[in-house]
C-alpha cells in the first residue's frame, strides 16, 4: 500500500486521530477488510469456545445468542468428562495411534531420507522414484484392499494396525528428509568419518541434529492427519473400546439429547470438542514456525 | 622392471588389487548401510501402502462380493456397464459436483481474498498471527469441525439461522434438513476446514513476486486493482494451478458426508449421498458388500478428477485464463 502523506490542512483534518486515519487510510482498509474475513475462519471455533462455559440457561436462553457468556462455568468439562461415556477412552486411544505413528514415520522418513540422499547402492533411485510415482495412482480399491491386508494380519480391531497403516504414508515425508539431506554439505559428514566416526555416529551425532526442523515438519503434519483421521478408523474398527476420538465422537455423541442438572449435553458436546481439538492445536501452536517456514522453503523447490 | 618411483610392476599390481579390494569393500559397506537406512520405510510403505493401492486397482475389475466367501471373479469392463445404468451413480455423481462447484469457489474466493490481504501487513509478528488463524481450522479433526458447523447451522440455538434471520428479516430455512439446503451447507462446513491450505499456498506465491514490479506498475500509474489483475493474477498462475488441481480431489470427499449428516443418515432426500459415499456404503454398508463394483466407482471419480487437473493445468500453463 503506498500511502502519501499530505500537508494538515486547516478543519477536522487537524484533529490529530482524523489526521491519523486519513494518513493511514489505506492500511485501516487492509486490516478492516482483512479482520471480517478472519472472523468467518475464526467463529466457529470461537463460539464453540463460548458455548462450552456457558451454563444450560444462557444455552438455551431466546433471543441473541451471547458471545461471551454472562456466567462463565467450567461445569460442562467436569460433566463431558464424568458423563460422556468413553470420552476418556477414545482419548487414550487417539493418543496411543497418533504418538505411535508419529514416532515411527519420523523415524522411518529420516533414516530412509539419509539412506535415499547420501549413500550409494543398487537400486536406490529406481525404489525412491517408485514411491514418488505411486502417490498419483488412483485409490480405487485402496480401502478394501487394506481391509483385507489388516483381516489377513489380524490387525483388525488393532490399535497397533492403526499405527502401522497410518506410519505408511511414506511418500511425500521421505521427498521432504531426502531434500533436506540433500541440501546439506558433504564436509561435514566427510569430516565426521575422517574423525572416526562410524556411519551411524555419524549420522546420529552430525547429520541429524542439522534436519530437526524438517523432522518437526513431518511429525507436525503426521500428527494432524493421524488425530484427525476418520474413514479409515471407522472401516477398521468396530470395537467401541478401541474407537478414536473422531470415530467415537461422531457415532456417540451426535444426536445425544441426555440432560444432567444444569448442564445438557449441547454444552457438555462444545466442551468435549474444545477438549478434543486441544492437543492437536496447542502442537500446532508450539510448532507453527517451523511449520510454516518449512512449507514455504518446500514449496520453492 | 622398475619405474621410476622404485616400484615393481608386481607390487604395484599387488597396490592397486588391495585400493580396489578396500573400494569395493568400502562399496558394498555402503550398500549394506543404505539398504538398513531405508528398510524400515521401504517395508512399511511397500506393504501397507502401495500394496493396497495396487491390489485396490485389480478389485476395480473384478466382480468381488466381500461377504459371498471366495467370490471375485475378473469381469473386465462390466463394472462400468453396470455404472451406466445406475441412476444412483449418475444421481450421487451429480451431487458431487454441485458440491464442488460450491466448495471450491467459496474456499477459492475466500483464501484468495485472505492471502492477498495478509501478504499486505507488513509487520512481520502481525502477519505472523494471521496466517496461524487462517490455519488452524486445517488442524482441527474434520470430525470435530462437521460437528461444530451441524450446531452452527441448527435451527434452534445454532449462531447461524439466529444471524440470518437477523439479516433477512424472516426465519432461516433448516439449513439441515431442507433438502434444498442439506448439500449447500455440507459444501460450505466442508471447505471452511480446508481453506488455510490454500491462503498458505497462496501466501507463498504472493511473497515470491518481485516487489519492484509493484513499485514499477505505480510508477506507471496503476491503481490497486490493476496491480492485482495485471501483476499479482498472472504471476500466480502456477499457484492457482496447484491449488486448483487439489481441488480436483474434492469430487472423491467421503468423510464429511459422513459425518455432518452421520453414518446411518444420507441427508435429507438423499442430500448427502456423493458419489465417494455412495461407492463407500456399496463396499461397506449395502447387500452383499461388492467392492468390485465400488472401487470401479472410486477408480472412475479418480480418473474423473485427474482429467478436470489436467485441463485447468493446461488452461493455466497456456495463459487462457
Amino acid at each position: 500500500m503506498v500511502t502519501v502523506a499530505r500537508p494538515a490542512r486547516p478543519g477536522l483534518r487537524s484533529v490529530p486521530l482524523v489526521a491519523w486515519a486519513i494518513r493511514n487510510r489505506g492500511r485501516i482498509a487492509v486490516r478492516l477488510a482483512l479482520w471480517l474475513i478472519l472472523l468467518y475462519f475464526m467463529f466457529p471455533i470461537i463460539w464453540t469456545l463460548s458455548s462450552s462455559i456457558k451454563t444450560r440457561a444462557e444455552l438455551y436462553a431466546p433471543g441473541a445468542p451471547t458471545l461471551i457468556p454472562l456466567e462463565p462455568t467450567l461445569g460442562n468439562y467436569t460433566y463431558a468428562l464424568r458423563k460422556l461415556t468413553g470420552f476418556d477412552l477414545f482419548y487414550r486411544n487417539s493418543l496411543i495411534v497418533t504418538l505411535g505413528a508419529v514416532a515411527l514415520q519420523t523415524t522411518a522418513a529420516t533414516l530412509a531420507g539419509y539412506g535415499f540422499a547420501r549413500l550409494r547402492f543398487k537400486g536406490r533411485d529406481l525404489i525412491f522414484y517408485t514411491m514418488v510415482m505411486l502417490i498419483f495412482v488412483p485409490r480405487a480399491g485402496g480401502l478394501m484392499a487394506q481391509y483385507e491386508l489388516m483381516s489377513f494380519l489380524g490387525l483388525r480391531n488393532n490399535l497397533l494396525g492403526l499405527i502401522l497403516a497410518f506410519s505408511a504414508g511414506l511418500a511425500v515425508p521421505i521427498f521432504i528428509m531426502r531434500q533436506s539431506f540433500l541440501n546439506l554439505p558433504a564436509d561435514f559428514e566427510d569430516a565426521a568419518r575422517v574423525d572416526g566416526c562410524n556411519r551411524l555416529q555419524a549420522f546420529w551425532h552430525v547429520m541429524m541434529p542439522m534436519v530437526t526442523g524438517s523432522m518437526a515438519v513431518v511429525a507436525l503434519f503426521e500428527f494432524i492427519r493421524v488425530w484427525g483421521e476418520y474413514l479409515f478408523t471407522l472401516t477398521m474398527i468396530d470395537d467401541p473400546k478401541l474407537f478414536t476420538l473422531g470415530v467415537g465422537m461422531a457415532m456417540t455423541l451426535i444426536g445425544t439429547t441426555v440432560e444432567f442438572g444444569d448442564f445438557t449435553s449441547y454444552g457438555a458436546q462444545a466442551a468435549a470438542y474444545v477438549m478434543a481439538a486441544a492437543p492437536v492445536a496447542i502442537f500446532f501452536l508450539l510448532l507453527q514456525r517451523w511449520f510454516v517456514r518449512g512449507l514455504m522453503e518446500g514449496l520453492k523447490l | 622392471m622398475a619405474d621410476s618411483y622404485g616400484h615393481t610392476s608386481e607390487s604395484r599390481a599387488a597396490a592397486w588389487l588391495a585400493a580396489a579390494r578396500g573400494l569395493r569393500h568400502e562399496a558394498w559397506g555402503e550398500a549394506l548401510a543404505g539398504y538398513l537406512f531405508i528398510g524400515p520405510a521401504v517395508v512399511l510403505f511397500f506393504l501397507f501402502n502401495a500394496w493396497p493401492v495396487l491390489r485396490g486397482l485389480s478389485i476395480a475389475f473384478s466382480d468381488y462380493r466381500y461377504l459371498i466367501p471366495n467370490h471375485q471373479p475378473f469381469n473386465g469392463i462390466d463394472n462400468w456397464l453396470e455404472m451406466g445404468r445406475d441412476p444412483d451413480f449418475w444421481a450421487s455423481l451429480g451431487r458431487s459436483v454441485e458440491y464442488t462447484v460450491v466448495y471450491v469457489l467459496l474456499n477459492f474466493v475466500l483464501a484468495f481474498l485472505a492471502a492477498v490481504l495478509i501478504s499486505q501487513i507488513l509487520r512481520q509478528r502481525e502477519a505472523a498471527i494471521y496466517r496461524v488463524m487462517a490455519y488452524l481450522p486445517v488442524v482441527l479433526p474434520v470430525a470435530i469441525a462437521m460437528l461444530v458447523w451441524r450446531q452452527l447451522l441448527n435451527p434452534e440455538f445454532g449462531y447461524a439461522a439466529y444471524a440470518l434471520k437477523q439479516l433477512f428479516g424472516k426465519a432461516a430455512p433448516d439449513l439441515l434438513r431442507d433438502p434444498a439446503w442439506a448439500l449447500p451447507s455440507l459444501a460450505v462446513a466442508a471447505s471452511w476446514k480446508t481453506m488455510g491450505t490454500n491462503v498458505l499456498l497462496l501466501l507463498v506465491g504472493l511473497y515470491n513476486i518481485n516487489q519492484e514490479l509493484y513499485e514499477a506498475a505505480a510508477i506507471d500509474g496503476a491503481g490497486w486493482w490493476s496491480r492485482l489483475r495485471h501483476v499479482t493474477m498472472p504471476l500466480l498462475r502456477p499457484t492457482f494451478t496447484i491449488v486448483f488441481v487439489l481441488a480436483a480431489g474434492i469430487l472423491g470427499d467421503v468423510e464429511p458426508s459422513l459425518i455432518f449428516f452421520g453414518v446411518t443418515d444420507r441427508g435429507p432426500q438423499d442430500a448427502g449421498l456423493l458419489v465417494g459415499r455412495y461407492a463407500y456404503e456399496t463396499a461397506f454398508r449395502l447387500g452383499d458388500l461388492r467392492w468390485g463394483y465400488a472401487a470401479a466407482m472410486n477408480l472412475t471419480v479418480g480418473l474423473i478428477s485427474m482429467a478436470m487437473s489436467a485441463v485447468v493445468f493446461r488452461a493455466l500453463r497456456s495463459g487462457r485464463v
